[in-house]
């Protein structure tokens, strides 16, 4: 396991660098940049100065070097103007939109971002475990039917549409306030106990919304798969050998059957950060969703490339996780079939 | 009639792979350290990466020095440092026999088996080849599969229960008993592209 768990890690090394090349890469494709953009208003509107103001700004911030350079220094490998200050120095870098540090800008987004999905992905298991255990050992029960089609209502319904129905409800009968992860008088203060409550309770509309697909599914997979397990002859031999059936269940097929479930925790991640994102625009949540929108869209590519490059790296850190849980609990070999999942 | 203890041990080449993983593992994260002024948070990932590839540099070097020995009696690793990590488990005093499977690629190819033996617990006062303790071999070792066979062998004789993830292991290397194998319920098909012995 000691052995896998470096060589793992290892992986991730390279992947993280692939990862943070492409993310600048992308951020660099589209022809311009913020400077460029600005500059060709500045001199429609007839600023004379204009060119020397983006010459110098230009060079500035380094991006008259070469694309590589640039992404040195972006990420703390390489001086720039101010010596080594990059990603890996915690400098992000300067939003030009908002003419601040990214960090600055970003203030708690990245971290509410992270609560928020980690919430969420807490709340998926937490849901799916036992009704999917439910279901598969109760096949065919009312409360199967019932689950199945709260399941299949939960798959079909697109996000948005959910959490502007679960909004209006929340608000009409519950009295949360619409939008927000947090009262207003609490937005820009420091973390207390007030506010982390107002963050909960604001939480649980989202974690819903963004989770109840990913519940949905995860209840349908973990069904299928203890199926499968419970089908199996070695269940039957434990069964006419007299082992209970709750033990027999927690001991063999469950075990069995957890493997998919926890290979999805990598997939699960950025399934829920790519969905939270629309999810956020429609309740107003100030998570990095709504900001990373608006910065790829203006080419604030500083901004643009720390939120990309963060999702990316919990994505790569989910994968890790699940992977180890996986290597964990059942080391082994797949052939045929299995081995192409 | 006694049989001639067989011995093992991991060539250079075959830990040449290791030794590439543990220098990237402890360079790359020591040269950042050392000509970046690096975030605190950052600086402490680095470290730990250190620490880990260093350990797993040196259990390489440990792993060049060691020899397997497999005879009659049991199991006994031998290495360097004046035997003062050597392990020895008599077939008798097996307890434990873990065969596992590892691959870092998405569809479980290109992997590799580490088998895991182990005996009595030992005395944490009692260095040196005393009994007990835990052996770990990977499947890097040439004669793996003669090791696995032989300490498999010895693991029913002396009626010790495999685990139904050992089993599979071992039917996908062409080994377990009939009951194993139907345990594992695996098809035996070949391990070439799968598995790297």
């Amino acid at each position: 396991m000691f052995t896998y768990f470096a060589h793992r890690v290892l992986v991730m090394i390279p992947t993280l660098l692939v990862i943070s090349v492409i993310t600048f890469i992308i951020i660099q494709l589209p022809p311009g940049d913020y400077l460029s953009n600005q500059m060709a208003e500045m001199i429609a509107s007839g600023d004379r100065a204009a060119m020397e103001k983006l010459a110098f700004l230009r060079q500035e911030f380094g991006l008259d070097k070469p694309m590589l350079e640039q992404y040195a220094v972006w990420l703390g490998i390489w001086p720039g103007n101010n010596g080594f200050s990059g990603i890996l120095q915690g400098d992000l870098g300067w939003s030009f939109e908002y003419n601040l540090p990214v960090d600055e800008v970003v203030g708690d987004r990245l971290f509410l971002s992270l609560l928020l999905n980690f919430t969420t992905m807490l709340f998926v298991y937490a849901v799916s475990f036992p009704i999917g255990v439910y279901t598969a050992v109760r096949q065919y029960s009312v409360g199967d039917h019932v689950m199945t089609f709260i399941g299949y209502i939960g798959l079909a319904t697109p996000n948005f549409l959910l959490a502007l129905i679960l909004l209006f409800l929340a608000k009409k009968h519950f009295g949360v306030s619409i939008g927000g992860l947090m009262d207003e008088q609490f937005i820009g203060q420091d973390m207390s106990w007030g506010k982390f409550l107002s963050v909960c309770e604001h939480m649980v509309v989202p974690v819903i919304v963004i989770g109840t697909s990913g519940t949905a599914g995860m209840i349908r997979r973990l069904r299928a798969n203890l199926l499968d397990e419970l089908q199996k002859q070695y269940v039957t031999t434990a069964r006419a050998k007299g082992l209970k059936n709750r033990k027999l269940l927690l001991k063999y097929p469950l075990r069995m059957a957890l493997n998919p479930f926890v290979a999805d925790i990598g997939n699960l991640l950025p399934q829920m950060i790519s969905g939270s994102a629309i999810v956020a625009v429609v309740m107003s949540l100030p998570t990095s969703g709504p900001m990373l929108v608006s910065a790829l869209q203006s080419q604030d590519q500083y901004l643009a490339g720390s939120f990309l490059l963060f999702l990316a790296a919990l994505t790569v850190v989910g994968m890790f996780v699940s992977d180890m849980a996986l290597a964990a609990l059942d080391p082994r070999i797949r052939l045929g079939s299995e081995a192409s999942k | 009639m006694m049989s001639v203890p067989e011995k093992y041990r991991y060539p250079q080449k075959a830990l040449v792979a290791d030794y590439l993983r543990a220098s990237i593992g402890v360079f790359l994260p020591v040269a950042l350290m050392l000509f970046t002024d690096l975030l605190p948070l950052v600086f402490y990932i680095m470290a730990a990466l250190v620490v880990l590839f260093g350990f797993y540099g040196l259990r390489t070097i440990w792993r060049q020095g060691t020899v397997l020995v497999v005879d009659d009696d049991g199991v006994r690793q031998e290495g360097p440092l004046g035997g003062l990590l050597d392990r020895r488990i008599g077939w008798s005093e097996m307890c434990d026999f873990r065969l596992r499977y590892y691959s870092t690629r998405r569809d479980g190819s290109d992997g590799w088996m580490n088998l895991v033996l182990r005996g009595p617990k030992r005395s944490p006062y009692r260095f040196g080849a005393a009994g007990g303790g835990r052996i770990r071999l990977d499947s890097n070792l040439p004669g793996f599969d003669d090791v696995v066979a032989r300490t498999h062998a010895a693991a029913v004789t002396h009626g010790l229960e495999i685990d139904r993830t050992s089993a599979t292991n071992l039917a996908s290397l062409g080994f377990g008993t009939d009951e194993e194998r139907a345990a594992a319920a695996v098809p035996s098909t070949p391990l070439d592209t799968h598995y790297r012995p």
